[in-house]
């Protein structure tokens, strides 16, 4: 998996001459002006401000699209019985997801039991290496490590599909005054103090002014083994260290209630996370202000986001009688992604759905 | 291995700059998993085609009465034209290939015998490169996938002119191809009552509906078509067999709405026997002012969230009450709903949920629970929202012990319903 990104990369920069805009928004940027940013409706306001008609518009034309992408994703059909019993380990993101895909499954296969293994990200792809029956949710993608580990353990052909996707901002309270940060100032926050590149201790250090200036920067986190740690490490800070959190909390929800009770606090959750206390902190890229918003996500503008995997043992699915791959392909299917939407995620591309699906019922006829 | 060093060179580079962090990100996460979704009918992506408003709409948003005696919402002329998008519900056709997609285009591997693809001289390690003028593979950072651009850009005969690039000859050839679908049609026309002349934006949904497995929707299985003036008007449903059973028993229904409003519905769903699919149907619907609402809605339900403010429906029909929606999500989670949300749960409640069942699930969900700092705060509110009156003492400690013993807010909720019966 790690090959096709590589490759991924080569053609984006090859495209865009190593001048980092965002893939996504390379294409987005020349449509999309800061005029249009700023109208975009704050779907999780507290209450339903007066709308004027170019926000009602929007709103259709958002409505519209979705319905465009839901439709183009294939509800899901029986192809065989099942019946057996499947364990769900791994990332707490996803658990009450995996629920609700698991009850809605057997509407279509009630003889197929699912039990809860272990949480947490490293600890399911752990267990998935000791016992390649169970079927391993991850909040953030595979490292090679991760499939060596496998590899060497007890699942030896690891296959990992993407569910769901999860987009992340940093949020703070509502009335901290910040309403843009730029990567950079972002990486500051979170990396650790002593190194060659800054650490922003204060509200200051990342462009607040007034008397919230001074007001030190208190970082809401998650424990060492979750996966949005690691997907924070990895992603944001390349590995370096991470700066002192003030507080450590167990779920990602948790971490943006203890925000909404911290004038100062900072922390990185996920879209359907946010409460009314809480809110996003718009990225300012090469100049230009994207929200964190939905729709900005949809349009392919904000590009801060994490895939959420299952991974599972290729060797078991020759063996099962159908069950993994019928789960995959109802957790793929249009209700299972709508499902994921109700557990507050995105759906992924329709089109990445299919080959997905190559890998896992094998090649679909066209 | 020319690949990995290339790679090398260039993350060097961009390591020394400082905008390596939008980089990194796409070396986690494939980026063809994105959905690109172009708001603003941009190129490449349909949308519905808006309608600029009519001269008597003025500019301060307040309803203007349509001369068809049709009330318009408040602030939202019905006369513009949005309302739910309009169903593609295209044939599913059938190349007869099995593809892998790279840069180029799509890879043939492999052709069906007898299928369209064989037919019009398709053979292995053939290059698909576009569908009806419309380039496919993996590029510009996104996937384009054969069997979407099939679907959209093959007209009702099952034509599509696809470009080839023939591997033997080494040249592209542009190909017109004929297929054949494995759909089941069901056809039909719609007429009013009253035969009034409806607005132009005016939209007719026919859907077909699995009762005896109501979760279990069918591919096909809705169509949204424009439906302004006196009728009849037709509709073609394309339904996937695959998804049909004939032990299962079906169900028509048909609504026609005006923006956000329901206009005409069947007054109730008829039932449908697969074995008539081939034979036209006719439908009469008449106005739903003169009909009990339709499951889904809080009878009385229907006001605006705030006065004197506009009310986004976004053309949802009244029996799928989104005001009753977005008044659960402000009551319990403090915030309105998102619009992909709004789809999501009216899926939810078109499966033939209630909106009660919605209320349930939104009190079991996890953002729910941590609007209370204590698990005896958040059991209170379980019992107050579920049975409209304040716990004592010994009943907190009760249900209290039964979220430890079960660890499941949706069992306990289900158990506290039973018990208030």
């Amino acid at each position: 998996m790690l090959n096709r990104y590589r490759r991924s990369i080569v053609r984006i920069l090859a495209v865009s001459g190593f001048s980092l805009a965002f893939p996504g928004l390379v294409w987005s940027q020349t449509t999309a002006t800061p005029a249009s940013q700023t109208r975009v409706p704050a779907a999780n306001s507290g209450s339903a401000a007066p709308q004027n008609i170019a926000t009602v518009t929007q709103i259709h034309l958002e409505h519209a699209a979705l319905t465009h992408l839901i439709d183009s994703i294939e509800p899901y059909y029986k192809k065989k019985e099942l019946k057996g019993t499947a364990v769900l380990s791994g990332s707490t993101t996803m658990m009450a997801m995996g629920k609700s895909w698991s009850d809605r499954f057997r509407n279509f296969h009630p003889d197929v039991v699912f039990t809860r293994g272990t949480d947490g990200t490293d600890a399911g792809i752990k267990s998935l290496s000791e016992d390649a029956t169970v079927i391993a949710g991850a909040s953030r993608p595979l490292t090679d490590a991760d499939i060596a580990m496998l590899k060497k353990g007890k699942c030896k052909d690891p296959l990992s599909i993407i569910v769901a996707l999860d987009p992340l901002a940093l949020y703070v309270h509502k009335d901290n005054p910040i309403r843009s940060i730029t990567p950079e100032q972002l990486e500051s926050v979170f990396r650790a103090s002593g190194g060659q590149a800054k650490h922003a201790a204060t509200w200051g250090d990342v462009g607040v002014t007034g008397e919230f200036a001074s007001k030190p920067i208190r970082i809401h986190g998650r424990s060492e083994i979750s996966g949005t740690t690691a997907f924070i490490k990895q992603l944001i800070l390349g590995n370096s260290p991470m700066a002192k959190e003030a507080q450590i909390h167990n779920t990602n929800e948790e971490v943006c209630t203890a925000i909404g009770a911290d004038i100062a606090g900072v922390g990185i959750c996920g879209f359907g996370e946010a409460t009314d206390l809480v809110r996003p902190v718009a990225l300012t890229l090469n100049g230009v202000q994207v929200p964190a918003s939905e729709q900005s996500f949809l349009a392919g503008q904000y590009p801060f986001v994490r895939p959420l995997l299952l991974v599972v043992d290729k060797a078991q699915m020759a063996i099962d009688g159908g069950l993994r791959e019928n789960v995959l392909r109802y957790i793929l299917s249009r209700d299972g992604q709508l499902e994921a939407i109700r557990a507050g995620f995105f759906p992924i591309d329709p089109a990445f759905i299919r080959q997905q699906l190559d890998q896992i019922s094998g090649p679909q006829m066209r | 291995m020319k690949h990995s060093i290339l790679v090398l060179i260039v993350l060097a580079t961009c390591l020394k700059s400082t905008q390596c962090f939008g980089q990194t990100n796409w070396l986690n996460v494939a980026p063809s998993a994105l959905p690109k979704i172009n708001f603003g009918g941009q190129a490449g992506f349909p949308t519905t085609t808006p309608v600029p408003p009519t001269t008597n709409y003025n500019t301060t948003g307040a309803a203007v009465p349509s001369n068809t005696g049709f009330p318009s919402s408040v602030g939202y002329p019905a006369t513009m034209g949005y309302g739910p998008s309009l169903v593609a519900n295209r044939k599913d056709w059938k190349l007869g290939v099995y593809v892998q997609s790279t840069d180029v285009g799509a890879v043939v591997t492999q052709v069906a015998p007898g299928s369209a693809g064989q037919q019009s001289g398709i053979e292995p390690n053939d290059v698909i490169v576009a569908v009806g003028g419309n380039r496919i593979g993996s590029f510009d950072n996104r996937i384009v996938e054969l069997a979407d651009e099939i679907r959209q850009n093959t007209d009702p005969t099952g034509r599509v002119s696809l470009l080839v690039l023939d591997s033997r000859q080494r040249v592209l050839k542009a190909l017109p191809v004929v297929m054949s679908s494995a759909s089941s049609t069901l056809t039909g026309s719609v007429v009013t009552r009253d035969r009034m002349q409806l607005p132009y934006g005016t939209m007719l949904t026919v859907q077909i509906q699995n009762v005896s497995k109501p979760y279990y929707e069918i591919a096909g299985g809705k169509s949204v078509t424009r439906a302004d003036g006196f009728g009849p008007f037709t509709f073609e449903l394309n339904l996937d067999p695959r998804y049909l059973s004939p032990q299962d028993q079906y169900q028509v229904s048909a609504s026609i709405n005006s923006g956000n409003q329901e206009l005409y519905r069947l007054p109730q769903p008829i039932a449908f026997n697969l074995g008539s699919l081939g034979q036209a149907i006719n439908l009469t619907l008449d106005r739903s002012n003169g009909l009990p609402p339709s499951g889904n809605t809080i009878p009385g339900n229907t006001s605006p969230i705030s006065s004197g403010n506009v009310v986004i429906n976004a053309g949802y029909p009244s029996t799928l009450d989104s005001n009753a929606m977005t008044q659960l999500f402000l009551q319990l989670l403090g915030r309105a709903p998102s619009t992909r949300e709004v789809l999501a749960w009216q899926a939810y409640l078109q499966q033939g949920n209630s909106i009660d069942d919605l209320k349930i699930k939104l009190l079991s969900s996890s953002q729910f629970r941590e609007r209370f700092g204590s698990d005896s705060a958040y059991v209170q509110q379980l019992i107050t929202s579920v049975t409209n009156r304040t716990p004592n003492q010994q009943e907190l400690a009760f249900w209290m012990g039964r979220l430890q013993a079960t660890g499941s807010p949706e069992k306990v909720i289900g158990e506290m319903l039973m018990k208030s019966r």
